[in-house]
């Protein structure tokens, strides 16, 4: 498997399946494992565990036989079944949830609390942004602005009293149907706002693309096999932070118009909400891989996980077709690495990568995916916590 | 340790009374007190006489793998750490670097690397220890190929400082040389079932085949320690068999698979506190069990030593038996232990983060060392006394201050999660 090329006859590509969302499990041979929604059923994409090309497609029933989850990751999955459907947002929600009652450990439950309480803070923050935002819009002189949001904010998002009716009326809005577009804007924008998620997720990003840079360029034989793999998970990080970084100005540029904005959701609630929506898939994932770098305190440490950064870079963009570097269209975004043809790209195999490197008792203690489960999922449960910590913009 | 303020005013008779007291205390000393005076004695300008207290016990300080200062000299020396013997000990022909010629080597070696010497580098890994030490182990090696000892090394006097002679130190430079030349290999070999293995063992015991007996040997103990020894010994008969001193190279195998038990059974012997979880005494122990466990692999081994190296496995699977029960009943004894009244246990807060952390990490630890103890035998017996304590945590329920999930979740670290699991439904 693991020295596997990447030939297609006829450069013919098989078409790409949905994207499936980052599930953020516990267990070992689950981290990076994505769910998409196959009818009422759940299909979730797990990680090649030999390190090798492709991934397995599994029922939870399978996962349970083959990947031995975590109690958490059990109560997770029992409670992912139920969602309506499977979106970043909706399974970052659920996930906190669960993370908050101690399955993921009481560090984890903490920065839950906190992520939640951060996230209602500043989606609250948000709403009354947008409410001034519409009074100063409104023929209501410019005097009585604050006096009117103190007014009408006091009771707070989804309440439609008689002065927020009034207010509707004045704009030409529904008051219920204002109430609800407030509400949609306000929660979906949590994410890009002032050191919210996105922003602190894409400066990870940058820090991520430049510590690989500066690994491949100091200390990887530019022709070998590991420098080739390498190589490729850079360019996937500097696509991905390329089109992010896009999509986050987009949103910005979104939010700083909030009238207009407010009025293309009174058109089209997922249009008005897609830069968003569209960020939060492009990153979807992207946090645990930017976290388990972040995690790793020794060089052994982060060259032992450079295969697992490789297999979970390649998942996310092969779970998101747009986010992949082999994108019809898309152009080259770090100079300094030289682009390979992705027709004899390498799989990423766990020893080339490591190489001369690897420590002489690697066998016993070595990378990732050798140590014992319980290790990996204690660090996985330390990322969790961190993951959970970057909705809360003041941890 | 009051007494070492004593060492440096005393006469040298009263000074070396002093260090014989100092070190048999020390024998004796919990791992932690051991870690606080090597601390103590890496922070003295000049170790004189109280580098001596570490003697006796560089074995246990082997398995604690405390956090020591990187000098130069060490780090120079880093890729033999296995095969370096204490003074007194060593014999000419061991396959072992005598203590006692690392710092006089140093002294004379490291003058004449050219370049900068690496900055500090205290908090560094094995592999940014490899990465800084590249350079002076190959310059270090370049220039022991060309070595001409001292004359002072030939004089009376040195050779009475030091416990050498000339006649003893020559025959270590050629197999230093070809170890250090080949040091960043042996750090950095692939694992075991990379097919390039083989191939690698096979070139470096090649070089050294060309030092035997002594660099051949020197190079196998190093393997030996730091590779799979079925693989290790496969490829040195390979390279022997094709050999013109082949009888020399197949001896110089026994002796350093003699050698590397002798090891394994000089660290059972060392003395310590009964605590599995004091300071790194669980990873020696794991790391030992594993070395046991590589060496079994060991095909076709003279019956002595097929025997020595059973009543080992023994003597180990005893005592780690023995320290684990004392540990997890002393340290998970279960809320029940602590009995408290019904109206003050009705209204007990939920224990706060970091008691509940500890826990988990000390039950974390525990399992991690029954599951690689078990291998070497009892692994029912090591599932029972995990599931007991276990049990004692599930059943404690909330009044223990525990939440539900904090329950639920020792119990997932002490028997796995797949009976946690178990345990979850039925309930």
């Amino acid at each position: 498997m693991g020295n596997e090329t990447q030939a297609w006859p006829g450069g013919a590509r098989p078409a790409a399946l949905a994207a499936g969302v980052h599930l953020p499990f516990t267990a070992p041979l689950l981290t990076g494992a994505r769910g998409r929604l196959r009818g009422r059923t759940i299909d979730f994409i797990l990680p090649n565990p030999s390190g090798g090309r492709g991934a397995y497609v599994a029922v939870w029933s399978m996962v349970r036989d083959l990947a031995g989850p975590t109690v958490h990751d059990v109560i997770l999955s029992r409670r992912l079944q139920a969602l309506p459907s499977l979106t970043p947002c909706a399974v970052r929600d659920l996930s906190r949830a669960v993370a908050a009652e101690g399955y993921a450990g009481r560090a984890a439950a903490t920065a839950a609390t906190r992520a939640q309480a951060a996230t209602d803070g500043e989606a609250l923050r948000l709403w009354a942004m947008l409410l001034m935002a519409l009074i100063r819009a409104s023929p209501i002189p410019a005097s009585e602005h604050t006096m009117v949001l103190v007014s009408l904010g006091s009771a707070g998002p989804g309440h439609v009293t008689e002065g927020f009716t009034a207010l509707s009326q004045r704009l030409g809005w529904n008051a219920a149907q204002l109430a609800e577009a407030l509400q949609q804007v306000s929660t979906a924008f949590v994410p890009i706002a002032r050191n919210g998620r996105m922003r602190r997720l894409l400066a990870m990003l940058g820090s991520l693309q430049s510590a690989l840079l500066e690994e491949h360029s100091q200390h990887f034989n530019a022709a070998s096999r590991p420098a080739a793999v390498l190589a490729r998970t850079i360019r996937c990080v500097g696509h991905c932070l390329q089109k992010a970084g896009a999509l986050l100005d987009v949103a910005t540029l979104a939010l700083d118009e909030p009238p207009v904005l407010l009025e293309r959701w009174r058109f089209n609630p997922a249009a008005a909400l897609s830069p968003v929506t569209a960020l939060e898939e492009m990153l979807d994932g992207w946090d645990r891989i930017c976290l388990l770098w972040h995690d790793a305190a020794t060089l052994s440490a982060r060259l032992d996980l450079l295969p697992e950064i490789a297999l979970l870079t390649r998942l996310a963009a092969e779970n998101n077709p747009a986010a992949s570097p082999d994108a019809a269209g898309s152009t080259p975004v770090s100079p300094a690495v030289p682009a390979a043809a992705s027709a004899t790209i390498p799989a990423p195999d766990r020893q080339d990568v490591i190489g001369a490197d690897r420590k002489a008792e690697a066998a016993e203690t070595g990378g990732p995916r050798d140590a014992p489960p319980a290790v990996i999922v204690e660090r996985n449960e330390r990322i969790r916590a961190l993951e959970l910590g970057l909705d809360d913009g003041h941890g | 340790m009051t007494a070492m303020a004593e060492l440096d005013p005393s006469p040298p008779a009263r000074a070396g009374h002093v260090v014989r007291s100092l070190s048999e205390e020390l024998l004796h000393a919990s791992d932690s007190k051991l870690l606080k005076v090597t601390q103590m004695i890496d922070r003295l300008p000049d170790r004189g006489e109280a580098d001596q207290l570490l003697a006796p016990i560089r074995g246990r300080l082997a398995q604690l793998r405390p956090s020591r200062p990187m000098t130069h000299t060490r780090l120079l020396f880093t890729p033999l750490d296995a095969v370096v013997a204490a003074a007194p000990k060593w014999q000419p022909g061991d396959l072992a670097i005598p203590r006692s010629l690392i710092q006089p080597l140093a002294n004379l070696l490291l003058p004449r690397i050219p370049g900068e010497l690496p900055p500090d580098l205290q908090d560094a890994d094995d592999a940014a220890l490899t990465r800084a030490g590249a350079p002076l182990w190959s310059a270090a090696a370049a220039e022991l190929a060309t070595l001409e000892l001292p004359a002072d090394w030939r004089t009376p006097d040195w050779q009475k400082m030091h416990g050498l002679t000339a006649a003893m130190v020559i025959p270590l430079v050629a197999p230093l040389q070809v170890i250090l030349r080949h040091a960043v290999t042996l750090r950095s070999l692939p694992p075991h079932t990379d097919p390039r293995c083989e191939q690698v063992l096979s070139a470096l015991l090649s070089d050294a085949a060309e030092t035997a007996p002594l660099g051949w040997g020197l190079m196998l103990a190093l393997l030996l320690e730091a590779a799979a020894p079925d693989q290790v010994v496969r490829s040195a008969i390979a390279v022997a068999r094709n050999h013109r001193s082949v009888t020399v190279l197949m001896a110089g195998i026994d002796q350093a698979a003699a050698d590397t038990l002798g090891r394994m059974e000089a660290l059972v012997e060392e003395p310590g506190p009964d605590d599995l979880l004091d300071a790194g005494r669980m990873q020696a122990r794991v790391a030992l069990i594993g070395r046991i466990e590589r060496f079994r692999r060991l095909e076709l081994r003279p019956a002595p030593e097929q025997r020595r190296l059973a009543r080992l496995r023994q003597a180990v699977s005893a005592a780690n038996r023995l320290v684990f029960e004392t540990t997890l009943q002393a340290r998970l004894p279960g809320p029940a232990a602590a009995p408290r009244p019904p109206q003050v246990a009705a209204c007990t807060p939920p224990l706060a983060a970091e008691a509940v952390g500890a826990l988990e990490a000390e039950a974390r630890q525990l399992r991690r060392f029954a599951l690689a103890a078990g291998r070497l035998g009892e692994s029912d017996e090591y599932g029972r006394l995990l599931e007991d304590a276990a049990s004692r945590y599930l059943d404690a329920g909330t009044s223990s201050g525990l939440l539900a999930a904090d329950s639920l979740r020792l119990a997932e670290l002490l028997v796995g999660s797949e009976r946690a699991i178990e345990i979850m439904d039925r309930r």
